[in-house]
């Protein structure tokens, strides 16, 4: 379920090495939340500088001057019904309330953080016991227990303070106990137990760390609510007592009089509203500024197709090679005031019948080109800034929404690498077939759960009348991706997209699934686009290949020729690290240095620094494509003619 | 799929029943801990010391706490929950009288913030950044910020004090009421009030967990089968969303029920808050007692609601 | 010099052996009484390891490889079974484990480089630990040893102050191998170490293993699905199915002449190696219930020779050290 399809791939692409903004920045660049931060202080400040202000008394009382109406002079906001100052009154409710709030968070996240972080790390007895006794706590509702509590202990601030915090303790206990078990389970904490350290010193160094920007979240979302809590049982006459005033006792006393005089009751209100919005902006600044899904510009719906420039849209018409016919394409994602150019141009055209491979290591932008063919990057932040791909006379780049819609799963079709995060958890398999089907064509749903059934048989599922009723979780790996390939046949496509789509499987299930798809294209005659990063599959199913590096195509050409004359020192060196499992080949041979990254590419060569063949010029000038002969061509300046 | 449900229902049932000794017992041990004698604490500092003997006689006070335990719930299984000595009634009859009313008001008031929190999150989603994504996150935001109780005021001062819209308090009217729409006057209020506050938790988390979910594969894997956006966004996204939320809702049962006790005060509906709160103030110990247990248990069978929906819901659950 | 005690390590009896080891999960009774269920992840596993030699375990996903990898460092404790090395026992039924005296001995080296390193936490503070808590070094001698370490695996020292995210994947994995190193181990556990690496890097990490073990004359078992990268580095394969061993054999013979049928299957559907494959589309790639186990072998399902004896009975592993079989109709 948590797997998410942007994540892995930006992190691919940026994680490693890039800047990290602080979150200090991020919250002052969150403007709401800035505000948040302001008024805040502001409110804070008044608090801590009330005793040395010029008020009367707050527990004065003057009943001669009784409820006078606020913007009087002496009494800003007017007096109560005993002739209170209510500036006065509110001013020192605020410390009260502020004081009272802060406690009870300080306290429940100190308590609540200690046991969920020991009922995760421990787990087991430890973590069972626990929870069972948070799990009652939270089987009474929120103010209720808070209200037992406060009726035995009796009516007062500091017992208000501690039925809040008390109630308040599930919360982090939860929190810090989910986070907790995740960390637990990363496998540092195992090294840690390598490294010689005790489960005290793993838990106080090792977890700690990683689970206080959760403490910080929790307390920051919940000390409004904490606040608003003591202000309410204030309010109900069972926190702070007379004549003491905090702001939930002012709004209790004033509510009787709210025909006749409403302003003693807003004030306190309106103090409560202000200091509680404020601490909430912040606090929801404070969590965004802290979550690290953040950083990679996620939790940002991507929409239903990639943003595409206008250049690209309207990239004009020529004469179109093959099935599908790539030019030129360029993917870039916006990220941090940066550019990373994922893809750099590549230009290919698939036969019908042909199957093309293509290759590369991770961030070589081959998943990025195959996703931007239908609009599938994730956009925001991915953009198509240029390039033309043509299908059946047509730029897919240009065209409407809705007629895109009806080329994807339908003519053009997808099979993606991980079939548990790629099939929808919650509907049965065959009810995903037949919508497949239903999408695209007006066919009853009986009809298309025959036909359904039908497809999973010819992926050679067995028993598939019965497996069509089957939830994807219950499922193994395999069937799974029989299943994903079974939909991507649904609508007799002209041309099947597969990215990587045995990568995740065991190397037996990759055998059948290679089979399978040989198959199916043999019979179908289907064109298949084959995107993976092991040479092994290329030669298994491909034609022709592209190698990819850096967001371009090196290399391309016919399979075995490239694998016996490859003319780009990139895949030449590529295929040579590859230990073979047919002989042993003592050292391997390695690539030095790593891809260049890709918000920073060079002008020149994109492998010149890690080429053992690198010349002056190599870095001068963009490398044009070399013909080695008609199907085979390189990006490389030595790269000999094959014949 | 009808065997496996009830299997999953049967077996969450019986999985309650330790639920419930556990809520009995914190409950008692709650009341077990007032310092001094309880029977003068439940009694009140007026009691005579006949009444006070009698009282712990009555409680099998001078028996051990585990026997005290067992006598007690083995009262409350016969639906004995003692006396209420301030309105010299038993227990049981008092929940009896308002249990209804604050099922109606924490009901209706459940329903709506259930409505309303998923429609606010789902368009908010779909249209992150936008401006009804703005207007409407600043309404959630303002509800959440709001005391329950001064919004009550509020909504009285205005409605009915100001405009003479609505009546300020109560459930029915005192003269000539009774009847349905009369009701539902009384209702629109306090049942308005308490939505708008819950609402906020809801449509936060729909909108939280509606863009976790748009950005899963299997949502990739719908856009590239052809599935239209509409469809994309009310059928998978929202069934995915919807699994992290329902027990959420659940929980959220337990904020309408407590803040039900500030807004049946402050429009002095004639529920179990405002039962509690009296009886809190008047030190009516027994009477708390029994209100927070059936509240509680109410809770709990809530809870145990939302947890059937989502196993129908999501496949992945076993029993 | 703090590098590793040659000497002590030629000792031919100096090895890894594991008996009769069993590892289930789950299990246990509930409160009822009624018995859960138990997933055998490991069932009577029995190999050594000889000084200074790499023993490959391949096998595929959910046949206990990383099982048998986490019990051997001590991160899980077998069911029952034995597991000794230079002939002392590292864990005996029913005694708890010394963790510390262990990862003296005996280090592990982890499939996600990332993963395994503290986000939050330095390479400095990383290396340390070990230092500190299994060498009980001074200062002084820390500042050495991070320093050499650093070198052995080809980083400059300056990397030490940087935090985790700031590596690529490559080095963060010769990062974990230098914490595993830092213990002056006689044994290193590798579990899938280049598996989340890509190729070119994969290399890199490969070769750098390889002359490690030259250098410091260590013992490694390497735990891989990588059929290329077990022919290329270890000396001897055990090949793993449902727990169990069913074949082990030199690299050589192994993959000149396996004998199980699971074997010949695996090499078969190894792609690209231009042959064309034999292994057809039908799905048949399915493991047996691991909460019951089958009687016989657990292959039987999936076998071209499986006979009724094959259903019955579990094969018991027979041969020699040069090569072992479990199967009753072993290929020629």
């Amino acid at each position: 379920m948590t797997t998410n399809a942007q994540a892995p791939l930006l992190s691919r692409l940026f994680g490693r090495r890039h800047s990290r903004t602080s979150p200090l920045a991020l919250l002052v660049r969150n403007r709401l939340a800035a505000a948040g931060l302001v008024v805040l202080c502001l409110v804070v400040f008044i608090a801590l500088i009330t005793p040395w202000l010029p008020l009367p008394d707050p527990n004065a009382t003057q009943p001669s001057d009784r409820l006078i109406p606020p913007f009087t002079t002496g009494h800003w906001l007017g007096t109560d019904q005993l002739g209170r100052d209510i500036l006065s009154r509110l001013l020192w409710g605020t410390r009260v309330s502020l004081v009272v709030g802060i406690a009870a968070t300080l306290v429940a996240a100190l308590i609540g953080s200690t046991i969920g972080i020991v009922a995760g790390y421990f787990g087991k007895r430890v973590d069972s016991t626990l929870m069972r006794g948070i799990d009652m706590m939270m089987a009474f509702p929120y103010i209720l227990l808070a209200l037992a509590i406060v009726a035995v202990l009796g009516p007062g601030l500091l017992n208000a303070l501690y039925a809040i915090a008390i109630v308040n303790i599930p919360f982090f206990a939860r929190n810090v106990r989910g986070v907790t078990v995740t960390l637990r389970n990363r496998e540092f904490v195992d090294a840690a137990l390598l490294s010689g350290k005790n489960h005290f010193l793993i838990l106080v160094t090792e977890i700690l760390p990683n689970v206080l920007p959760v403490i910080v979240i929790t307390m920051s979302t919940t000390v409004g609510w904490m606040i608003l809590e003591t202000a309410g049982l204030s309010f109900l006459g069972l926190g702070a007592q007379p004549p003491q005033a905090d702001l939930g006792s002012m709004l209790g006393e004033g509510r009787r009089l709210i025909s006749t005089a409403p302003f003693v009751s807003t004030v306190p209100g309106v103090m409560i509203f202000i200091l509680v919005m404020s601490i909430n902006l912040l606090g929801d600044g404070i969590r965004d500024a802290l979550d690290p899904r953040l950083k990679a510009g996620a939790l940002r719906r991507p929409a239903a197709r990639t943003r595409t420039s206008v250049e690209a849209r309207q990239a004009s018409q020529y004469e179109q090679r093959g099935v599908l016919d790539v030019r030129a394409l360029r993917t870039e994602f916006h990220l941090d005031n940066q550019v990373h150019r994922a893809v750099n141009g590549p230009t290919f055209s698939i036969e019908a019948g042909e199957c093309l491979g293509i290759i590369g290591e991770s961030g070589s932008g081959k998943s990025v080109t195959a996703m931007s063919l239908l609009g599938l990057v994730a956009s925001p932040p991915g953009m198509i800034m240029g390039g033309q791909v043509n299908y059946r006379d047509t730029n897919l780049l240009g065209i409407s929404d809705n007629d895109l819609r009806r080329y994807r799963g339908g003519e053009l079709a997808y099979i993606f690498q991980d079939p548990l995060s790629t099939l929808h958890p919650l509907f049965t398999v065959g009810d995903q077939l037949v919508e497949a089907m239903r999408s695209h064509y007006a066919i009853s749903y009986t009809d298309a759960w025959k036909k359904a059934v039908t497809l999973l048989e010819e992926v050679r599922i067995p028993n598939a009348a019965n497996r069509a009723h089957s939830y994807p979780h219950q499922l193994s790996g395999g069937m799974r991706q029989r299943v994903s390939i079974a939909m991507a046949l649904a609508n007799e496509p002209k041309l099947i997209i597969a990215d990587e789509p045995t990568t995740a499987l065991d190397v037996t299930v990759q055998a059948q699934i290679l089979a399978l798809l040989n198959r199916l294209r043999d019979d179908k005659g289907a064109s298949l686009m084959f995107i993976t990063h092991d040479f092994g599959v290329v030669r298994q199913v491909c034609h022709r290949v592209a190698v990819m590096y850096a967001g371009e195509i090196v290399e391309i050409g016919p399979v075995e020729e490239i694998l016996a004359q490859p003319a780009h020192p990139y895949t030449r060196r590529l295929i040579s690290c590859v230990p073979d499992v047919e002989r042993k080949t003592g050292k391997l041979e390695e690539i030095p240095g790593l891809p260049p990254q890709v918000n920073n590419l060079p002008e020149g060569c994109k492998f010149a620094d890690r080429c053992d063949m690198v010349a002056d010029q190599c870095r001068q000038a963009p490398i044009e494509l070399k013909t080695m002969n008609e199907r085979h061509q390189a990006r490389c300046i030595f790269a000999k003619e094959v014949v | 799929m009808a065997t496996p449900l009830w299997r999953y229902v049967g077996k969450r049932l019986l999985l309650l029943i330790p639920v419930l000794f556990g809520l009995s017992l914190i409950v008692f041990f709650i009341m077990a801990l007032i310092p001094g004698d309880p029977a003068q604490a439940i009694l009140g500092s007026y009691a005579t010391p006949e009444n006070v003997a009698r009282l712990n006689a009555q409680l099998g006070l001078d028996k051990s706490l585990p026997q005290q335990y067992l006598t007690w719930l083995g009262n409350i299984f016969q639906g004995d929950f003692g006396r209420s000595y301030n309105q010299n009634r038993e227990v049981i009859s008092i929940i009896a009288e308002r249990f209804g009313a604050t099922l109606i008001l924490a009901g209706t008031a459940l329903v709506l913030c259930s409505i309303f929190g998923l429609l606010a999150g789902i368009i908010s989603a779909s249209r992150q950044y936008g401006l009804v994504d703005k207007a409407i996150t600043l309404i959630v935001l303002i509800g959440i910020s709001m005391p329950a109780f001064w919004l009550g005021l509020l909504m009285i001062m205005l409605f009915a004090v100001e405009w003479r819209l609505l009546p300020a308090s109560g459930m029915f009217s005192i003269y000539g009421g009774g009847d349905l729409p009369d009701l539902i006057r009384h209702l629109i209020l306090p049942a308005g009030t308490l939505a708008f506050i819950a609402t906020g938790v809801i449509a936060r988390l729909t909108r939280a967990s509606m863009l976790e979910v748009l950005r899963q594969d299997f949502i990739r894997t719908a856009r590239a089968k052809g599935v239209n956006e509409r469809r994309v966004i009310y059928r998978h996204a929202f069934k995915a969303a919807l699994v992290s939320i329902v027990p959420v809702i659940g929980i959220q049962a337990g904020f309408v029920l407590g803040g039900a006790v500030y807004i049946e005060t402050v429009f002095q509906w004639p529920g179990m808050g405002s039962m509690l709160v009296n009886a809190i103030s008047t030190r009516d110990l027994l009477l708390v007692q029994g209100g927070v247990l059936v509240i509680a248990a109410a809770y709990v069978l809530i809870n145990l609601a939302a947890d059937v929906v989502q196993f129908i819901l999501d496949p992945r659950v076993t029993a | 010099m703090t590098a590793l005690p040659t000497g002590s390590t030629m000792q031919a009896s100096n090895h890894l052996a594991v008996s009769d080891l069993v590892k289930q999960f789950g299990g246990g009774r509930s409160l009822i009484g009624r018995e859960l269920p138990a997933v055998h992840a490991v069932r009577k596993l029995a190999f050594h390891v000889e000084a200074g030699e790499i023993l490959g375990i391949v096998g595929e996903s959910g046949c206990g490889k990383s099982t048998v990898a986490r019990m051997l460092v001590g991160l899980d404790a077998p069911t029952s079974g034995r597991i000794e090395l230079g002939g002392s026992p590292l864990a005996e039924p029913g005694k708890p484990i010394h963790r510390r005296a262990l990862a003296n001995r005996i280090q592990y080296v982890f499939q996600d480089p990332l993963s395994s390193l503290n986000p939050r936490k330095t390479i400095r503070q990383i290396l340390t630990a070990p230092l500190v808590y299994l060498k009980h070094m001074d200062k002084e001698q820390i500042e050495t040893r991070l320093k050499e370490l650093m070198e052995q695996v080809n980083l400059r020292a300056e990397f030490l102050s940087r935090y985790p995210h700031e590596f690529s994947g490559g080095q963060a994995q010769r990062i974990g191998v230098a914490r595993a190193l830092a213990a002056e181990p006689e044994v290193l556990v590798l579990d899938e170490p280049v598996s989340a690496l890509d190729v070119s890097v994969q290399a890199q990490v490969l070769n750098l293993l390889q002359d490690l073990r030259k250098r410091f004359n260590l013992t490694y078992v390497f735990i891989s699905h990588d059929l290329g990268v077990v022919r290329n580095l270890c000396d001897r394969v055990a090949v793993m199915y449902f727990g169990r061993i069913v074949e082990t054999a030199d690299t050589d013979t192994l993959f000149s002449n396996p004998q199980h049928h699971y074997t010949r299957l695996l090499l078969d559907s190894v792609p690209g190696t231009g042959k064309q494959l034999s292994v057809g589309d039908q799905a048949n790639a399915e493991l047996p219930d691991p909460l019951k186990p089958p009687p016989g072998c657990a292959f039987a399902a999936r076998c071209p020779a499986a006979t009724d004896q094959c259903r019955q009975t579990d094969p018991e592993l027979k041969g020699t050290d040069a090569h072992a079989v479990a199967c009753y109709h072993p290929e020629k």
